[in-house]
């Protein structure tokens, strides 16, 4: 009697530990749910045809005044080309970022010159890269690790470390994420150097969703990102991505003469 | 012609006033042009001095190395054969160093900035590197020693980059910057040594060890940026330059066409040509400092405008001077003239009279530039100014007072005086003798 009574007692005892460990198995996610979760990442933010949208970037430089940019960026993700016009400042307008194959060309029409430039390098002097307005390519470049889950806020996340694959070229060789568990959106992303200091912490507090004709299904496309620079504490890029159209661009848009007609 | 010398030097005793002041302009203007000359030469001095020890050898052994057609990597890759090389066939070297190219931000706690930056082996930079000299620091713990930078973890840094950084010697540093296949790299690194600024050149020069360096760029052990040769005689530059060039090309090598600017301008040219692989390029010290060559261009421009608005007024008044006694020595002109002196013997006496001062004032004047020169370089006066600083690049006044110099100052201003002297000699030689005795 005294043998059942302590068994029932130990047993009400251990009851939320056990609810607590088989909650924790249910988050925890084999190797291939991982994969799964970051191909699903991927794939809410393919189009797999034309794309355009208004940005704003917002660059803030400690000791500096913040300087504003507007752009509309272009894509074509078929054929892997993409486009950015900056249009404001007055400086930089009809300044661009072309790229073709795999060269990425910039247009000052100061000089009227095109520049052969390194696709990971920052855009127009700020702290955003050609990534941030792309496609989505991280089943493609890196290996995913899971690390378990996590609270953002009041959002319960997934947090995955990515490492790039051998030979694939990358500008943050290792990435740590947390994607909402909710709707897998990813919600902050932290980009590391080869030494392994954390250069870039991004977060993504908004996503739009859009139709797309040639996905035949939702687009999810991040509406802010705000970049901070954890090396230069205090730099930090606001980039708003406004008036997103996914319809069929011109034909011709994606050649130098179309800018540099644009950029008179 | 011993007459004519006589009566010139008569001439200018007996209007000693005028002469005195005329002599004195032209030592004025002799000692301005040579101070400014000694300033250009010094400026030259100095940017070689300087250039050879911060970014380039008098011959340099660099080059692309190409991983893809777009890319263009300034490093020479499996380079101890040409190490070997050069120590072997190249008898006229002094010294030989290699060095590891880098650009890349350096941050602290408070500020960054972009810095063009050589990965260095200490233990072969004693005659070059060594040469620099550093700031003292306040704190006994912490001095300035450029040796530590054959430790690993260490940066040494221009006064300049140190004052914008805001860091002293011991505090640490961030070095950012992208692999030659763009990815980004970090280092934490030590300032262990603050080097004195020379000028404009120290804006682009920060010194690291050389294995962080192919650490950040994840370059192997048997790639550098450039191999470094100084030469015992610089006289023998090209000479060596044209022998390296052949031995090379027999070696297998593909060499760059040659191109007389720094390897930072040749990277859209190389980027924009479709090889890929290893091309060495054969780089002098007057090749990678010729973007400074404005300097010394400018110098040159203003010393030349300078001298000659100088030598114009100095002119004008020494033919005011001799109109004056041109006029005064009317009748003696006119007598001489009627007792049978031709006319080009009156043009050489008041030529001879000009001549005579020109060449006495120049002399003097190149005597006193000199010893203003030495007394000035023996007193170091330091620039406070930082613009004078930067385009002068020196921290103190230089001049280099040589007898090259002195030479064309005096020849170029005793011509120059003398054909200004022709105009008043040539109205004197034209007058008639009985025009001239009448007018009395």
């Amino acid at each position: 009697m005294t043998k059942s009574v302590l068994k029932i007692l130990v047993s009400i005892a251990l009851l939320p530990c056990l609810t607590w460990a088989e909650k924790e198995k249910k988050e925890e996610l084999s190797q291939g749910q991982a994969d799964e979760i970051i191909k699903l990442v991927d794939d809410r933010q393919r189009n797999s045809g034309d794309y355009k949208s208004l940005v704003f970037v917002k660059e803030t430089e400690k000791n500096k005044e913040p300087r504003l940019f507007q752009a509309m960026v272009y894509r074509r993700d078929d054929d892997d080309k993409f486009m950015i016009l900056f249009t404001k400042p007055k400086e930089e307008a009809g300044k661009a970022y072309l790229k073709i194959d795999k060269n990425l060309w910039n247009y000052d029409p100061g000089t009227g010159k095109w520049e052969r430039r390194t696709e990971r390098e920052k855009l127009a002097g700020t702290n955003s890269r050609r990534s941030d307005f792309d496609e989505s390519r991280l089943t493609v470049e890196y290996t995913t690790k899971y690390e378990g889950s996590d609270k953002l806020g009041t959002y319960k996340v997934y947090k995955f470390k990515l490492t790039a694959k051998e030979g694939v070229d990358v500008a943050y060789p290792i990435l740590s994420l947390w994607v909402d568990q909710a709707d897998k959106n990813i919600l902050k992303r932290e980009e590391y150097a080869l030494s392994g200091k954390l250069m870039r912490s991004s977060f993504y507090p908004k996503w739009n969703k859009k139709f797309s004709e040639s996905k035949k299904g939702d687009v999810w496309i991040p509406e802010e990102i705000r970049i901070f620079d954890e090396l230069e504490k205090g730099n930090s890029t606001i980039v708003l991505i406004k008036e997103t159209d996914l319809g069929k661009l011109e034909e011709n848009m994606f050649t130098k003469a179309w800018i540099e007609s644009k950029s008179k | 012609m011993n007459v004519y010398f006589i009566i010139a030097l008569r001439n200018i005793i007996q209007r000693r006033v005028r002469s005195l002041m005329l002599a004195g302009s032209i030592v004025a203007v002799s000692v301005i042009f040579s101070l400014l000359l000694a300033l250009v030469n010094g400026v030259q001095k100095t940017m070689v001095g300087n250039g050879t020890a911060l970014m380039t050898g008098h011959l340099n052994i660099a080059g692309f190395y190409k991983i893809s057609q777009s890319s263009a990597n300034p490093q020479v890759t499996k380079y101890p054969p040409l190490i070997k090389y050069a120590k072997e066939k190249i008898p006229e070297a002094e010294i030989i160093v290699d060095r590891v190219k880098a650009y890349g931000k350096v941050i602290s706690e408070t500020d960054s900035t972009m810095i063009p930056m050589w990965g260095v082996g200490m233990e072969q930079e004693q005659n070059v590197l060594g040469r620099l000299e550093v700031v003292d620091s306040k704190d006994p713990n912490h001095r300035s020693d450029l040796n530590k930078l054959s430790e690993r973890g260490t940066i040494a840094l221009f006064e300049v980059h140190a004052k914008k950084l805001k860091v002293s010697v011991g505090d640490m540093v961030t070095v950012s910057l992208p692999t030659y296949r763009n990815m980004n790299n970090t280092k934490d690194v030590k300032v262990v040594a603050i080097l004195k600024d020379v000028g404009m050149m120290s804006q682009f020069n920060a010194y690291l060890n050389s294995h962080d360096v192919r650490e950040l760029y994840q370059n192997k052990q048997d790639s550098t940026g450039q191999i470094m040769i100084y030469l015992k005689d610089l006289t023998q530059l090209q000479a060596v330059e044209a022998r390296m060039r052949k031995d090379l090309s027999e070696m297998g090598y593909i060499l760059m066409d040659k191109e007389a600017n720094p390897f930072w301008m040749k990277f859209d040219r190389v980027a924009g040509e479709s090889w890929t692989g290893q091309k060495l390029d054969i780089t002098t010290w007057e090749d990678e400092t010729s973007f400074l060559k404005w300097v010394v261009s400018l110098l040159g421009a203003l010393t030349f405008i300078l001298t000659i608005v100088l030598s114009i007024i100095i002119v004008m008044g020494l033919i005011n001077a001799l109109w004056m006694s041109v006029k005064e020595r009317t009748t003696e002109i006119g007598t001489l003239r009627a007792i049978g002196m031709q006319k080009s013997k009156v043009l050489w006496m008041f030529m001879l009279e000009s001549m005579i001062l020109s060449v006495s004032s120049t002399f003097v004047g190149l005597i006193l530039a000199a010893i203003i020169s030495g007394v000035l370089n023996a007193a170091a006066i330091p620039l406070e100014n930082d613009a004078f600083k930067m385009f002068l690049m020196t921290n103190n006044l230089s001049f280099n007072f040589g007898g090259a110099q002195a030479l064309i100052t005096f020849f170029s201003l005793v011509i120059f005086f003398t054909i200004g002297s022709l105009i008043p000699a040539f109205q004197a030689a034209k007058l008639s003798p009985i025009v001239a005795i009448n007018q009395s």
